[in-house]
């Protein structure tokens, strides 16, 4: 796949990307409109007189008409401006710059150990089926999918915190703080991978090119792990990008049980303080993070699949 | 109608009823799955008797009793108000199986009547709502639960609107897929051309097709449902206490980790059980109508 | 005397299904000379397919060799070990299948697929094989063979394709060459262009094969002997011309009247449709179908008898047995 075409097709899904971002912001716009609730009188506080709340309602613009409103937020957005902390008086991209890293640390490290246990166990499921390896990884699944990670974050600090007394409960600060937290959160993620690479396997062993392959004589750890496994690799790739969501609400919770000082934290704790500009700059924030790892992950599915490169090459024709 | 034709609607009713009762066959061959049925039809019927069937009042508090571990009184303990957890738990599959009902009700309906809407009639009203649904679907689920709480505000009604929303999308793109698969089956076109009334078509065409997945799916999202309410009564922002939400409870009771963990133990074990049997039931039924599925016998000696 | 490369003694191979065991290929005895075609005919289902898998022990479950034997070059294939038999597939026994377009593998180049014969049996890693693979590609006619090798299967015509499996086929000078429908999939002209490389390469290459199709026409074009299958029974066997010129089974006669129908005013049809092979008709398979039928027909069942030398025929007409 030549660069040119590469770029052309990120370029051309960042283009599609903007009405779905425009359709993210309006959203927000409109909900946060939309509040029972006076943000100008919360701001001012219980005993502010009547002109104090109309001075702040000046200040924030809220008495401009709806649609200068939202120019006025979109020109600020595209400056990188989400507003200003009701809470700590500080810009919105401020706080929100300086807890992002700790959600990414989580999410990668639980993402790894995901992955790492994950599709090796959804392999053996798939080839030995009737096996132990087999049952054990259709449990891991089911219970993946099914199980309320805030309770088992619990379960994991009373039982290695408190019990064990092996690892910290909450907090960040050494690595051994981030494990309990990673392991909780994998765990949601784990579910969905043993699953889907289970299934794409299984889909996969039962091809026609498979029976090809074996019928070449190859030996069967070169038929599953090749052949098998290079065609699943899609559609594990697939869920592994749509776990993106599910990754964002996990951490979300697990950053509550754990009190890891991450993005998520950050928005519940926002939301008790009713900091209204905090919470919309972050559900913005992850909602443009999300669009952005969608589109890296049909990049990365492009390279592996080489049927996807000649379609965009069909399509850069046409453009 | 004439004679014939009533033989043939007659026919027709048998094979339908026939197939259904192919297709309870094939569920039962899953064990797990029709064990998770048994388990889920106990569960709806404790919920349904809750109030009637709880051994002592679930907001009846007395402090003096707080805290108490499990015991013969109270098999799954006292609260950190002193409330019998058994009690509280039993009141609470009415709310959170309830929430989680209610959720895929509403998110359910919407997503398959803008789902029916977009992929019979095309155009332009398919491009809105396929740009509302793009727009949607940028949001975690959660993530969007949590928002639309943030304006709504907290409690069961708002959290039931919140999550049925967050499952709207899903059922749009899931059901406009299916339309336009059949869309182009040649019984619906001729229909078509004979004049049918597109309401017509749709319903009496189009929906039956599209039924089948939307309930696999909807079991499914019973499930997640069930485990996003919770985690937003968990995280305060759902059903309020002292409502015994399983989530909300596992959130009251969380500070009391360390010292009784049977406050929490409970509910969330009553959580990952119910959530666990809709999934079950969910790949029963996505391989009992999945028509390539094939059910293996046992091996006959020749 | 020629010599046999294949014995299959006996072979059966049935399937556990839901609704019952389906017998797909039930009590099937035949041999394979060397350097000979033989033609396999039989309508869809009738278990030609599963025999040709049974061969190279393809048969994965539901499906089970459930008796029989396969002797080849002297070994019973059926009591070989996994790896074993890992030796003899592709190698010494190849199998060519109908549907260029499933069997081959989307994500890997038509020349890694066909250089991945090497490695499973000469130890050479398919990119180092390359140009035996190009040289492959010559002989079975594939256009710009140098090219083509890093082509991916979607990039390929049917056409090509088939030639791709043809090369994985022949790329290590087996023995026996299995054909499984090969021309099924394609189109006429293609077709005819695929039957002719076939046969220059058998001629060339001198192998043994054993042609599997439903088409009588494109056996009557290749065989030496052909074997005629029904509902998973062998029902009359023997050289390409007699078969052709003096069939003895009504099925086998009925086969051949609509291949050669345009001698008649009407495209003759067989009545009636393929048996259920899980309660397959008793007596003999065909009897429902049969113009000719007994009263003896439905009630025992006939055997595979020889009546010449080389002449078998499984049914009351040609003899008498009790």
């Amino acid at each position: 796949m030549t660069i040119m075409s590469l770029s052309k097709y990120v370029l051309m899904r960042l283009i599609h990307a903007i009405p779905t971002l425009i359709g993210i912001v309006l959203i927000m716009f409109i909900l946060v409109r939309v509040l029972p609730g006076d943000p100008a009188r919360l701001i001012a506080g219980m005993e502010a007189t009547e002109e104090d709340v109309q001075k702040i309602r000046e200040i924030l613009g809220l008495n401009k008409p709806l649609h200068e409103q939202f120019i006025d937020y979109i020109s600020s957005l595209l400056k990188g401006d989400l507003g200003t902390s009701l809470k700590f008086g500080t810009p919105v991209i401020k706080e929100i710059m300086a807890r992002f890293p700790y959600t990414v640390q989580l999410a990668i490290v639980a993402e790894l150990f995901a992955v790492l246990i994950g599709i090796p166990l959804g392999i053996i499921s798939a080839v030995k089926p009737y096996t132990k390896s087999g049952y054990v990884s259709t449990i891991i699944s089911l219970i993946g999918s099914s199980m309320p990670i805030y309770w088992l974050g619990l379960m994991l600090i009373y039982l290695f915190s408190v019990h064990l007394r092996l690892l910290p409960s909450h907090g960040a600060g050494t690595p051994r703080h981030i494990i309990l937290p990673a392991i909780t959160l994998a765990v949601l993620l784990m579910g969905n991978i043993v699953r889907i690479t289970r299934t794409a396997m299984i889909e996969s062993l039962e091809s026609n090119y498979i029976t090809t392959a074996r019928a070449k004589g190859l030996s069967e750890k070169i038929v599953v792990y090749r052949h098998a496994l290079k065609n699943a690799a899609i559609p594990i790739v697939t869920i592994m990008g749509l776990q993106l969501g599910s990754l964002m609400g996990g951490a979300i919770l697990t950053e509550s049980v754990f009190a890891w000082p991450g993005l998520g934290l950050l928005l519940v704790d926002s939301i008790f303080f009713r900091d209204y500009p905090l919470i919309q700059g972050i559900i913005l924030f992850f909602a443009t993070v999300f669009v952005i790892l969608n589109i890296i992950v049909d990049v990365i599915y492009a390279l592996i699949d080489p049927r996807v490169r000649e379609s965009l090459w069909m399509r850069e024709q046409r453009l | 109608m004439d004679e014939r034709t009533e033989v043939i609607i007659e026919k027709l009713k048998k094979a339908k009823r026939e197939q259904l009762k192919l297709t309870w066959l094939r569920f039962k061959t899953n064990k797990a799955a029709l064990f998770s049925l048994y388990v889920l039809a106990i569960l709806i019927i404790i919920a349904i008797l809750a109030p009637y069937i709880t051994p002592e009042d679930p907001y009846a508090f007395d402090l003096r009793r707080a805290l108490e571990p499990p015991s013969l009184a109270s098999p799954f303990g006292r609260d950190e108000m002193g409330r019998d957890i058994l009690s509280r738990v039993i009141l609470g599959s009415r709310y959170s199986i309830g929430v989680a009902f209610l959720s895929v009700l509403i998110g359910g309906s919407v997503g398959l009547v803008f789902g029916l809407i977009s992929g019979y009639y095309g155009e332009w009203v398919d491009h809105i709502i396929q740009r509302i649904t793009d727009a949607l679907l940028s949001f975690p689920m959660l993530l969007l639960a949590i928002a639309l709480v943030s304006v709504l505000g907290v409690g069961l009604a708002n959290v039931a609107v919140s999550v049925g929303i967050s499952t709207i999308p899903v059922y749009i793109r899931l059901t406009r897929g299916l339309v336009l698969q059949v869309k182009s089956e040649d019984y619906v076109i001729a229909a078509r051309v004979i004049g049918k009334k597109s309401g017509y078509i749709i319903f009496r065409h189009i929906l039956p097709n599209v039924i089948s997945p939307v309930i696999v799916q909807s079991t499914y999202y019973m499930g997640l449902t069930i485990l996003i309410a919770s985690g937003l009564g968990f995280l305060g922002l759902g059903v309020q206490p002292p409502t015994p939400e399983w989530g909300t409870m596992i959130g009251s009771g969380r500070t009391y980790l360390f010292s009784s963990p049977h406050v929490v133990v409970f509910p969330g074990l009553f959580i990952l059980i119910t959530a666990l049997c809709f999934n079950l039931v969910g790949d029963g039924f996505r391989d009992a109508l999945d028509p390539r599925v094939r059910v293996l016998v046992k091996k006959v000696k020749i | 005397m020629k010599e046999k490369i294949l014995e299959v003694k006996n072979l059966k191979v049935y399937y556990f299904l839901h609704q019952g065991v389906v017998k797909a290929v039930d009590d099937v005895s035949f041999s394979v000379y060397r350097g000979e075609v033989l033609g396999i005919a039989g309508e869809s289902g009738c278990g030609k397919s599963t025999l040709a898998h049974a061969i190279l022990r393809l048969i994965k479950p539901p499906g089970e060799i459930v008796g029989g034997q396969i002797i080849f070059n002297g070994y019973d294939l059926l009591k070989l070990s996994e790896d074993e038999i890992r030796k003899i597939r592709g190698r010494e026994i190849s199998m060519i299948f109908q549907d260029p377009n499933t069997y081959l593998n989307p994500v890997f180049t038509s020349g890694f697929q066909v250089g991945e014969v090497f490695e499973a049996h000469m130890s050479l890693k398919p990119k180092k094989a390359i140009d035996k693979v190009i040289d492959i590609f010559r002989k079975v006619r594939l256009p710009d063979p140098a090219r083509r090798v890093n082509a991916y299967p979607h990039e390929l015509s049917g056409g090509m394709k088939q030639r791709v499996l043809i090369s994985i086929g022949i790329a290590a000078k087996p023995q026996l060459l299995i054909l499984d429908e090969p021309t099924s999939a394609l189109d006429v002209t293609i077709q005819a262009e695929i039957m002719d490389l076939l046969k220059e390469i058998q001629r060339d290459m001198g192998m043994s094969m054993m042609f599997i199709t439903h088409d009588l026409g494109l056996l009557a074009e290749i065989s030496d002997r052909i074997m005629v299958m029904y509902a998973g029974r062998v029902v009359e066997m023997g050289d390409r011309d007699e078969i052709i010129n003096d069939p003895l089974h009504p099925y086998t006669k009925a086969l051949l009247s609509s291949f050669k129908y345009y001698r008649k005013k009407h495209l003759p049809v067989i009545e009636g449709s393929p048996p259920s092979l899980i309660n397959p008709p008793r007596g003999c398979r065909f009897h429902p179908r049969c113009p000719v039928k007994t009263d003896k027909c439905s009630v025992v069942e006939p055997k595979l008898s020889s009546i010449d030398n080389n002449r078998f025929v499984s049914c009351h007409l040609y003899g008498d047995y009790s």
